[in-house]
């Protein structure tokens, strides 16, 4: 029942990507994204997917890996594909029954928006796939410093993030004694209707928030011996620094760029 | 500040505490009157029944409680302002019971490493404290480990590489061997004698087990919130009776001595084996 909840998926390895400074990674990916979202015909789609199709390579992920990664999202690909079929109007009908059109245009709509989804996911991914979550959460408490400007105490936010990370799996262990504890003493999980089983969720929920607080209050304690004081005045033993493969991810990025406004321009839109 | 004598580390002088401080009544109290000094390079054991201030008087120590009435001394600083609770901190270090609730990150060298970035230290020697703290305790091959995956043992190992690498003078440890299985309470306790022996750190260790407190320079007893011994370990577990009177055993190894009339200042099973073969061989 636990087992399964896996966060971060992160794949040890030794690629590029591996390598890259996580700055540079969230900044690649989130421009990739947007970039995505600038595609408007097929061929500059095609040209995003052979470029993600690169990326898997650069990461040195298994292609099987990356495709389970779309498991999850299958659901809200068959949706989106049904929907978009059905209500996108315009063009030759292909098909109708009841009603119901097939235009050229759903048809376009429908495999566009997959692909763009596909897409999304699989960068997304390989950005969790290639990051230790310590670094992915170094990385975006750098980039955010800009906010300590504004007051915000961007140090604080990060290792919150950190927590929670790191309390993860010892919370899994925790639910699976309680789980395991109220077993032991006749509770009954497995049987029953959506009803009663949500009402078997109460022992174990409670007794795990009062044992996070008591976790919360004691590693406060350990901090604060520890000289944490939640300022800003922290320094980190490991810095990052931009090396020649960051650069390397920028003008990735600046070629697909130009590529998709070139290709926008020479081809018709499909949306 | 006060005048101390130089070779004295923390001080506590007619310190009482009670964890409800608006209403003074004296039934509340967890700690009366205690006064005590400890000297550097000093292990002291502090032993006690569940709810004698023991945990309450490790907090003391470094400024995470504050006394109600008296004052408590870190080399020269008294607690109570938050300036001062900061700077007794980097002479203090403190290592708690449970291992998992005082991991900070999710990699072993990013969590001994969290004391010194608190600290403002710079980045390549705070590298150097980190790489110099791990091998202290021999964890330095586990150093890009998740500590989830360590045994109790080796995560209090972790955590006392986190005191060390602050390069604080003394650490207090508030149990640190009581959730752990017997090879871990072994690995922890050689750990804790290392700090002493080689490395010159004051430890003051709280614990339950008296074959622990056994192997310290000293041994101070509480019960009910004051200090009722405080002597070294032969003097303290030959008082058998009073121990018993409060809830508390001497080590069997003592006891086991005392019955067969070898003394009562028997502590370590070394001991225990020069005395019993001259004994055996004179009779076979």
């Amino acid at each position: 029942m636990i087992n399964n909840i896996t966060f971060g998926q992160y794949i040890p390895g030794n690629s590029f990507f591996h390598k890259c400074d996580p700055r540079s990674k969230l900044i690649g990916v989130f421009w990739y994204v947007v970039l995505i979202f600038l595609c408007k015909s097929f061929f500059s789609l095609a040209l995003v997917s052979a470029f993600t199709l690169i990326s898997v390579i650069f990461s040195g992920v298994n292609l099987k890996t990356v495709l389970k990664s779309l498991k999850p999202v299958l659901i809200i690909l068959i949706f989106t594909a049904i929907v978009n079929l059905f209500y996108t109007s315009g063009g030759e009908i292909i098909f109708a029954i009841r009603g119901f059109k097939i235009t050229e245009k759903g048809v376009n709509t429908a495999v566009f928006t997959v692909l763009r989804i596909i897409n999304l996911v699989v960068v997304s991914s390989l950005l969790t796939y290639t990051t230790t979550p310590t670094m992915l959460t170094d990385g975006i408490e750098r980039l955010l410093h800009p906010l300590t400007y504004l007051h915000i105490n961007v140090g604080s936010l990060a290792m919150m993030m950190t927590l929670a990370l790191r309390f993860i799996p010892t919370l899994i262990e925790e639910i699976q004694r309680i789980i395991n504890a109220q077993k032991s003493r006749g509770a009954d999980f497995e049987n029953g209707g959506i009803v009663s089983r949500a009402k078997a969720l109460v022992p174990i929920f409670v007794p795990l928030i009062i044992s996070s607080f008591r976790r919360a209050y004691e590693l406060a304690f350990a901090m604060t011996a520890r000289c944490y004081t939640g300022g800003n005045e922290r320094t980190r033993m490991k810095q990052m620094k931009i090396k020649v493969r960051d650069i390397f991810v920028f003008v990735y990025c600046v070629v697909l760029t130009s590529g998709i406004i070139v290709l926008n321009r020479l081809f018709e839109a499909v949306l | 500040m006060s005048d101390l004598s130089n070779d004295t580390i923390i001080e506590f002088e007619n310190v009482s505490f009670s964890y409800n401080s608006d209403n003074n009544a004296k039934d509340n109290e967890v700690l009366h009157n205690i006064n005590l000094s400890f000297k550097k390079g000093e292990l002291v054991a502090v032993v006690g029944r569940n709810g004698s201030g023991k945990s309450t008087l490790a907090k003391l120590c470094n400024a995470l409680y504050e006394p109600n009435n008296g004052r408590v001394i870190v080399n020269g600083i008294v607690s109570g302002t938050e300036k001062n609770d900061e700077e007794i901190r980097k002479h203090v270090g403190m290592v708690f019971q449970n291992p998992d609730n005082q991991i900070v990150a999710t990699i072993v060298e990013d969590d001994v490493a969290f004391g010194p970035e608190n600290l403002g230290i710079d980045p390549l020697e705070i590298r150097q404290r980190v790489d110099d703290a791990l091998k202290k305790v021999g964890m330095y091959e586990y150093r890009l480990e998740q500590p989830f995956k360590l045994s109790g043992g080796q995560k209090q190992r972790v955590a006392i590489a986190g005191a060390i690498a602050m390069r604080t003078e003394c650490i207090v440890f508030d149990e640190p061997t009581a959730m752990l299985d017997p090879l871990g309470r072994k690995e922890v306790l050689s750990a804790v004698r290392t700090l002493v022996d080689e490395y010159g750190i004051t430890v003051i260790l709280i614990t339950h087990f008296m074959e622990e407190a056994a192997q310290a320079d000293r041994v101070i007893v509480l019960n009910e919130g004051c200090v009722i011994l405080d002597n070294t370990p032969e003097k303290v577990f030959s008082k058998s009776d009073l121990l018993n009177s409060i809830g508390l055993d001497i080590p069997q190894i003592t006891k086991f001595c005392a019955l067969l009339g070898l003394g009562n200042s028997v502590l370590t099973v070394d001991q225990a084996y020069d005395l019993l073969i001259p004994v055996l061989e004179k009779n076979s």
